[in-house]
């Protein structure tokens, strides 16, 4: 399903719009996090198997990423990301090779599309007494860490 | 960096051809598998098109997989998977299906 809306979405199929929709009432949506589940029945869960359906769940979610970003559907897409971000292990991999290699190709998409969208962010920050500090996001710089100290006593 | 990743990429290339069938399909386990795999004709058809830039491919080993993937299209114009399985997705061959389009949009190459 999720593979089947990005390929009709790289195609521009007309059919796109009404996948794009049932993949999204297909979702899970949590903490700002949405993902597919293919459900393993709980008696495996436990099982060495388990980890093949994570896997799964990684190419399908990844498959749905690339078919938002596909349709230049960013911040739909954003929750996805996330999601997947917090799949991966210590080693920037997956489970898996395969759903790796379809993770990494999501999460580098969104990296092009949304680094060339020519953001402009400003972010404004007020804490303590009438202490305000804003940090500015743009193309430039939207890939190096920007760092505020805030004084000890107000934490 | 750079260098060790096409160097890779050929020695992967020189690989992959062992598991190539003379039918111009592929499978996991080589020649002694006895069914071409589906999935894994289109993975390497998507593979080799895009390593294509950075290392010799033979456009012949492309064509012939294509030809491959086209030759088991069955009447309703999906795709089964013949050989070992290896997708996961466990969807009466939707996915399968999008997959092969996949290798097959992404073979058009641009004049």
């Amino acid at each position: 399903m999720a593979l089947g809306t990005y390929v009709l979405s790289r195609a521009n199929h007309n059919a796109k719009a009404a996948f794009l929709q049932r993949l999204d009432a297909l979702a899970i949506n949590r903490d700002g996090r949405k993902w597919w589940n293919k459900t393993a029945p709980t008696n495996e869960q436990q099982s060495p198997w388990y980890n093949a359906t994570r896997s799964v769940n990684i190419e399908i979610s990844a498959y749905a990423a690339l078919a938002l970003l596909e349709n230049n559907l960013v911040g739909d897409a954003l929750p996805v990301l996330n999601w997947l971000m917090d799949q991966r292990n210590a080693f920037g991999g997956f489970v898996g090779s395969q759903d790796t290699v379809v993770g990494l190709q999501a999460l580098l998409m969104f990296a092009e599309r949304f680094s060339s969208q020519g953001n402009n962010v400003q972010i404004g920050f007020q804490y303590g007494e009438g202490a305000e500090t804003i940090l500015n996001v743009n193309a430039e710089n939207s890939l190096a860490l920007q760092s505020v100290e805030v004084s000890l006593r107000l934490v | 960096m750079e260098l060790s990743a096409t160097r890779n990429l050929a020695v992967g290339y020189q690989r992959l051809l062992y598991y190539r069938h003379e039918n111009g399909a592929f499978s996991a386990f080589g020649l002694s598998a006895k069914q071409s795999s589906t999935w894994l004709t289109a993975y390497v058809a998507r593979s080799l098109r895009q390593a294509a830039p950075y290392v010799q491919v033979d456009e012949h080993v492309l064509q012939s997989a294509l030809a491959y993937l086209a030759s088991v299209q069955s009447p309703g114009g999906g795709y089964e998977e013949r050989g070992d399985i290896f997708e996961q997705f466990d969807d009466g061959g939707i996915s399968l299906t999008a997959f092969v389009t996949l290798a097959m949009m992404e073979n058009v190459v641009r004049q």
